[in-house]
């Protein structure tokens, strides 16, 4: 998973240049955590995909205007958050009109993983707000200020957001998070 | 912390989905690589050439021509999952593969897909027809009467077709013709459906009686005498369940009793959702539709799913069960509408992609296997 920095402004450059194979390694890299990231402010695989897909198709459509001398991480991962928060806001409101409708009949996702499923139960207790900071947080580990810029929030709210979130956290799920 | 390490439920297979298609998308808008780069040149050269042509009377008339060719423009660049999509249009059956392209197999008609895909069935005239997506025929087989509405049986042994208004058997290699019926048609449409994993044959007689029908011994399983004007029949892909879509709107068992009675309205187009028995309908109100999902042992539980003004079409599955496609004709468009997120891709201009134009309409024959 690691890559050095040169390896993801040469997939860029490539991308940029047309490469396809420059772009999967691209892809390859990031998709993890970008999954990741939706998943657990969503807490639904069907969502994460589409989320974590769409945001790689805009930054697909963005790719000839992209600064390769700036990493490529948080321009996608600002994307992947704020339309996770939205998604969230989205079916909250949505609830009621049955707008989840083809969950009754789509095919489940397979438990492969029983740890996020159960870290993505203790996330669904917070506001999808306070899920995004502390997926930025905890798992794409930006710093607090860095957050900040990537919600477009001050950092003093970010910071209570956190220290909220995981006082909520810590009640539901144990001592994982300390 | 570690639990942030591990991979979401699903992680991987959604990558491998989400690559193809950020793929094609990718390949869709990479320019050619070329040697010295005349375009920004030509095309300035070639706009100027077109503004002063323009305002010249045959100018105008190459402009409208222009504006035709644009409004014409293929939106359906890609399916959104894997399988291949059948459309029947006038000028033949199309067949819609994942990566956009698509194929005709000029004037064929009512063409329908083989269990596996490998195949379809279509009419061409007094034939009934088999040939493989890519137009290679198999076997044609002449009848007196005009060929209509040919279906496979689960496994391909069997089609089942229309010659004029009689129902018809035949082997899925061409022998063994022989009838059913002499009259499905009767006062209404026909309708007939084979019931998944057997070769029992659900379909409305010229009385507008409901028959489950073995082909094979001729042995009439169970009838239904109190029906009202059955105009199409589904079965759940388990067998166990038939919706027979009509004035009086139903779904029975698989012996013929009744499950539920919808009130008397228009519930069509309809679609079974794969490997379940739950069932996706359209309602219409004031030139409103609404395409709703009803589920549960009785069917009570329903859910909205998409509604839009004018009139839906078709409505299919794709075969992963992910996403529900609407033909939404007073639009020109495609809905894609995928499952859990009820994220919806809509896809404009349909008419013109099957060149079957605003008059004359091209119908959804079927989502298929990959």
């Amino acid at each position: 998973m690691a890559a050095r920095r040169g390896d993801e402004r040469a997939w860029i450059r490539g991308a940029q240049q047309g490469s396809v194979s420059d772009l999967e390694a691209l892809f390859r890299h990031h998709w993890p955590k970008a999954y990741r990231a939706a998943y657990l402010v969503v807490h639904d695989a069907g969502a994460a995909e589409d989320i974590a897909q769409e945001s790689f198709l805009a930054a697909v459509r963005g790719l000839d205007r992209f600064d390769r001398r700036r990493p490529f991480g948080p321009w996608l991962h600002r994307i992947v958050v704020n339309r996770a928060i939205d998604w969230s806001r989205a079916r909250a409101l949505r609830r009621e009109s049955g707008n989840a409708a083809l969950e009754v009949v789509a095919a489940p996702a397979a438990p492969d993983n029983p740890h996020a499923q159960t870290l993505a139960a203790a996330l669904g207790s917070l506001s999808p707000e306070h899920r995004a900071v502390i997926v930025l947080r905890h798992l794409l580990e930006y710093t607090p200020g860095e957050i900040a810029e990537v919600l477009g929030l001050p950092r003093g709210t970010v910071n209570s957001r956190l220290r909220r979130g995981l006082d909520e956290l810590a009640a539901r799920f144990g001592e994982e998070l300390q | 912390m570690t639990h942030w390490r591990e991979p979401a439920p699903g992680e991987r297979e959604a990558g491998d989905r989400s690559w193809e298609v950020v793929r094609s998308a990718f390949e869709a808008r990479t320019p050619s690589p070329a040697g010295h780069n005349w375009r920004p040149i030509v095309i300035v050269a070639l706009g100027v050439a077109v503004l002063a042509a323009a305002f010249t009377p045959p100018g105008l008339a190459v402009w409208s021509s222009l504006r035709d060719a644009v409004t014409s423009e293929d939106h359906l660049l890609s399916l959104p999952t894997e399988g291949r999509i059948l459309v029947n249009s006038p000028s033949g059956a199309w067949v819609v593969k994942r990566d956009g392209s698509k194929r005709l197999l000029g004037g064929y008609l009512d063409a329908s897909w083989s269990p596996h895909g490998l195949y379809l069935a279509a009419a061409r005239g007094n034939d009934l027809v088999a040939l493989e997506p890519n137009g290679s025929v198999h076997w044609k087989l002449a009848r007196a009467r005009p060929i209509g509405g040919p279906q496979w049986s689960y496994e391909g042994y069997r089609i089942a077709y229309l010659a004029g208004p009689a129902l018809r058997v035949v082997n899925g290699n061409s022998t063994g013709d022989r009838l059913i019926s002499p009259n499905v048609v009767g006062s209404g449409l026909p309708a007939f459906a084979w019931r998944p994993a057997t070769h029992e044959l659900a379909y409305r007689d010229n009385r507008n009686e409901l028959v489950l029908l073995d082909v094979d011994t001729k042995r009439v399983l169970w009838r239904l005498t109190k029906t009202n004007g059955i105009e199409r029949l589904l079965w759940s892909d388990d067998g166990q369940r038939l919706f027979v879509a009509g004035g009086e709107p139903m779904v029975v068992d698989a012996a013929g009793h009744v499950i539920t009675a919808f009130s008397p309205q228009n519930l069509l187009p309809a679609a079974f959702a794969p490997r379940t028995r739950a069932l996706a309908v359209v309602t219409s109100t004031n030139g409103q539709s609404t395409v709703s999902i009803y589920s549960g042992p009785r069917y009570k539980r329903r859910r909205v799913v998409f509604s839009g003004a004018g009139t839906f079409a078709g409505l299919a599955w794709s075969p992963d069960q992910r996403w529900l496609l609407v033909d939404w004709r007073s639009a020109d468009q495609w809905i894609f509408i995928r499952s859990a997120a009820v994220r919806r891709i809509a896809v404009r201009n349909i008419g013109n992609t099957f060149d079957s134009g605003p008059e004359h309409f091209a119908s959804l024959a079927g989502w298929c296997c990959p």
